[in-house]
């Protein structure tokens, strides 16, 4: 009895950590705790997707590109806005190959970091999400926003479209 | 037992958690949107005809107002609050809560930091003010933060591993002011930076700006809480306002957003006056630029009795922000004109890059117009009997094949109210080109060309400098912070001349003609930061060509020759080249070609003072006061003689003339510098104290880096027992000395830069001939 009291309590309170975790680990980000993405920050994320987001960033490792990732997760889906760059040998190459997921032919932007182009992204699962490529020196970077939301109220492609330029002149011009 | 943790209680603490987040992130983007959304009208505003009075508010109108202002006010209060309540506790204080904005010298009014929503957008002013909106768009002012070039550096003082974001505070107080205030620029930043970085220095900056502080640059002045109205009685109301009410009462609007100070010189000062400070450098005060400065020493403030030639007043609004008339509708217009808020200057790299051609063309124009510079081939010198051949245009004289010849290019800053080049000279680049050809064009000598990579020829005559660090090496990246020493800067102040000469040798079959050209180029910015910047793979970046004189030399027999019409006259000739001779400390030559200005024009007293003056520096006491008494028998009332006067009678004891004469030029110019410095330190040689505190501290207003005034009253203080003033003075002189041991950095980098010790020598010469000094093996 006094085992089986025991484990009841162990277990609930191993329930307990494991909850205290879970809504630490989700707290704690909106809390405030450091966002480490060195090109946006989550309240110039949170004004771009019109909600607030909580972002993520993972650091360049091993060839692959560092990424900061921005959501803000609404009742009926998310809206997310994605930072990749990588240093490269060849920029014009790597960007053409990100541009590879356009819908259509990219449009050339004036006026971001050496060069730039936006397309409409091809995203099976989103109804709607722009990218944009762009390189500052040898750094290609590409940023892509995008809503899960079908008829999105306040993003539809256009609106998108814009959010991914002002993105971009954030994300560039802390990578010169 | 009861579970350690009830969920209901976790809950609880998750809802309300959750609930405290939620409001405060509302209250926050609250606090960083517009208080007031207002619709953009379709049409602009038409202001009311000239000399209509708006109607007399109704005691309703009035009860509306008061009603409108309350809510404003509570609202403006309510977002700040709630904005530092978030904002405040994430900020680095690096200088402590009373230095928030340290290294930058800005200020707020108010608590705290302001948030971003409380300034009305260039938008929101842009839908009557068309036309300013859409000059200001083009302009430096608005991508003051976001372009490259400012970028690029900014991001190495961000990254610095012992600096970081909270010291680009002192960079961001001129070119993102709103970023400052905000408290954005910290690390972990809770700020969102949309609102006020593509915009840079925005409409509401400017015209938010109450208070001009102590005229020490670095962004030397007082935000107030942004306003577009005031009430009847003056009061000002935050925020945006409904268009409608400023329709009603533009007047309101104009007590609001104009303010005196914007005229004057002192407001451009507040950010076109920097310094490098110990808290950026962990160093000491080094002097960055002094644009306000330079024009106050210029012929065109008219504060200044010292200069060589004289001109009305011209302020710095007047040469940036001329009147033009208006494309777009703009409520702001008078009869159809509107001062410019393109402020057209030098940077061509802006425009270029934003595709901004209205203003890249306008820019260029403007480089072009005004007479600013004069470039004179004056003179030419035979290597085979020395002898000067001047004025050329005037003068008979022959060249031979093989002849080995000097030429004398005078470049006088003529009508620029600063530097040339001002500000950042180890970015921007203007420089000589100057080339020979033969009759078929066949280039016989070229100086100042552009090599196929885009970088200046190394031994090119550029208006620029070189700071170097503590190892001696070249701050190539703009890295300011990192500045010890400033290694050459051949920098030609306002109304001054600068000689830079060039030897070549004519060829054996130069034909019967040999064409001879000096420009002056200048272009936006050097190749070597804009590789920094984009990498060698960018476009070239313009180049604009500012003033140029060709002169065909006949091999054989010249003759005299009509003078273009933008030649100076020939006083001026030789007057411009005794300024480049004296300050090329070549005295005896300067005399020399002063004379010939008083040969030209002998009822001209300023020439005597310019023999006097050289004199002066080159210790010929004796014929300096035969020349100055000349010069005030001519103009007993001249002050730049009375003030040369008043140091030749320091010399021979004449103390109380020398009172006499500095206390008439401080009359006549209270705003001189050297004036009030020398009457100064007349009475401190006389015991005088109280009367050298009083001028010192005169300067001081004028000029508050003063070295002459900090040590001065360091020491006048202490005797009158101030000692706390005396130890403050002490200090500041300490700090803004020039450090002793700067002079090694720069000699460590002009061991390894040949070319450009040849050029941190006032006399130097320009030459391919391998056995000159100067010659083709420097630069290589």
């Amino acid at each position: 009895m006094v085992n089986k009291n025991l484990q009841a309590a162990l277990a609930r309170r191993a329930l307990s950590v494991i909850f205290l975790g879970t809504l630490l680990v989700g707290i704690l980000p909106a809390a405030g705790a450091a966002n480490l993405c060195p090109w946006m920050n989550e309240a110039t994320a949170s004004g771009l997707l019109g909600a607030s987001a909580t972002g993520t960033y993972a650091a360049a490792t091993g060839g692959r590109p560092a990424v900061c990732t921005f959501v803000a997760t609404e009742p009926r889906g998310t809206r997310s806005l994605t930072i990749n760059v990588e240093e490269v040998q060849d920029a014009h190459e790597r960007m053409a190959a990100v541009l590879r997921e356009c819908i259509g032919e990219a449009s050339a932007v004036a006026a971001i970091g050496n060069e730039a182009s936006v397309c409409t992204a091809n995203e099976r699962k989103d109804p709607a999400s722009e990218l944009l490529a762009g390189r500052v020196r040898n750094q290609v970077f590409s940023i892509t926003i995008k809503t899960t939301l079908r008829n999105d109220p306040t993003m539809d492609q256009s609106v998108l479209r814009s959010k991914v330029l002002i993105a971009a002149e954030q994300v560039s011009g802390n990578l010169f | 037992m009861r579970p350690i943790l009830p969920a209901g209680w976790l809950w609880g603490t998750l809802l309300i958690v959750a609930c405290w987040h939620l409001g405060q992130a509302a209250r926050l983007a609250a606090a960083q949107s517009p208080a007031v959304a207002v619709p953009t009208p379709a049409g602009a505003y038409s202001g009311q005809p000239g000399g209509t009075q708006p109607a007399a508010d109704t005691p309703e109108q009035l009860d509306a107002l008061h009603r409108m202002e309350e809510r404003a006010q509570q609202r403006a209060d309510a977002d700040r609050k709630a904005y530092n309540e978030v904002v405040t506790p994430a900020y680095d204080f690096h200088y402590g809560e009373g230095n928030p904005f340290t290294p930058g010298n800005i200020q707020v009014e108010g608590k705290g930091f302001i948030q971003p929503g409380a300034f009305p957008t260039a938008d929101y002013c842009g839908s009557c003010h068309q036309e300013a909106y859409s000059q200001w768009r083009q302009a430096l002012h608005s991508n003051a933060f976001r372009a490259p070039f400012y970028r690029a550096s900014v991001n190495l003082l961000i990254r610095d591993k012992t600096r970081g974001i909270a010291f680009a505070r002192h960079c961001d107080s001129c070119h993102n002011p709103i970023a400052v205030l905000s408290g954005a620029l910290t690390e972990d930043s809770k700020v969102d930076r949309v609102r006020f970085d593509s915009d840079g220095v925005t409409c509401m900056t400017c015209h938010s700006v109450v208070k001009i502080d102590y005229p020490d640059g670095n962004g030397g002045f007082t935000m107030g809480v942004p306003a577009v109205m005031v009430d009847e009685k003056g009061n000002r109301i935050p925020g945006e306002v409904p268009f409608a009410d400023i329709m009603a009462h533009p007047e309101r609007h104009s007590r609001a957003v104009m303010h005196d100070f914007l005229h004057q010189p002192e407001f451009c000062a507040a950010c076109h006056k920097a310094n490098l400070p110990d808290t950026l450098n962990d160093y000491k005060f080094i002097r960055a630029f002094t644009t306000y400065d330079e024009w106050q020493q210029s012929k065109f403030s008219q504060r200044n009795p010292l200069t060589f030639y004289t001109a009305d007043l011209t302020t710095c609004q007047g040469c940036h922000m001329k009147r033009d008339a208006v494309v777009l509708p703009d409520s702001g217009a008078k009869n159809g004109t509107l001062a410019s808020h393109r402020w057209l200057a030098g940077n061509t790299a802006v425009p270029f890059y934003y595709g901004f051609d209205e203003q890249l063309k306008k820019t260029i124009e403007f480089l072009q117009s005004g007479n600013y510079l004069n470039v004179d081939i004056f003179a030419l010198r035979r290597d085979s009997d020395g002898k000067l051949i001047a004025p050329l245009g005037n003068v008979r004289y022959d060249l031979a094949p093989n002849d080995l010849v000097e030429a004398y290019v005078v470049v006088q800053n003529k009508n620029i109210g600063h530097s040339l080049l001002p500000e950042v000279r180890d970015l921007y680049e203007a420089w000589v080109e100057f080339t020979v050809k033969d009759g078929e064009g066949k280039e016989i000598y070229h100086s100042g060309f552009l090599k196929p990579d885009g970088m200046l020829d190394p031994r090119a005559h550029s208006f620029t400098n070189r700071p170097v660090t503590d190892e001696g090496e070249f701050v190539d990246n703009h890295e300011v912070w990192t500045i010890h020493s400033v290694a050459y800067d051949n920098t030609v102040q306002a109304g001054r001349s600068v000689l830079v000469r060039y030897q070549f040798r004519l060829p054996a079959d130069a034909g019967e003609n040999v064409t001879v050209t000096a420009k002056v180029n200048y272009r936006h910015l050097r190749q070597s930061y804009l590789n920094n910047i984009f990498g060698s793979d960018h476009p070239s970046y313009p180049v604009v060509e500012i003033a140029s004189r060709t002169r065909v030399l006949k091999v054989g027999r010249n003759q005299p020759e009509a003078p273009e019409p933008t030649d100076n006259p020939d006083w001026m000739r030789w007057n411009n080249l005794g300024i480049a001779l004296l300050d090329q400390l070549q005295y005896a030559e300067s005399v020399a070609a002063f004379s010939e200005v008083v040969k030209l024009r002998p009822n001209y007293a300023d020439a005597y003072t310019n023999v006097a003056l050289t004199e002066i520096a080159w210790e010929k006491y004796e014929s300096a006061r035969r020349a100055i008494r000349r010069a005030l028998s001519i103009d007993p009332k001249n002050a730049r003689a009375l003030y040369y006067d008043g140091l030749l009678q320091r010399r021979a004891g004449n103390t109380e003339k020398e009172i006499a004469d500095f206390r008439k030029v401080v009359e006549m110019f209270p705003d001189s510098r050297d004036g009030r410095r020398e009457l100064g330190i007349t009475y401190y040689q006389q015991n005088m104290e109280a009367e050298a505190v009083e001028q010192f501290e005169a300067l001081q207003k004028i000029d508050p880096d003063d070295l002459s005034a900090h040590y001065n009253l360091s020491i006048l203080y202490r005797r009158m027992g101030r000692k706390k003033e005396a130890a403050e003075q002490q200090a500041m002189f300490v700090d803004k000395k020039v450090d002793p041991g700067a002079p090694t950095y720069s000699l460590n980098y002009l061991r390894e830069h040949p070319e450009i010790s040849t050029e941190s020598i006032p006399w130097h010469l320009h030459t391919d001939e391998a056995n000159e000094p100067g010659g083709p093996q420097l630069g290589k």
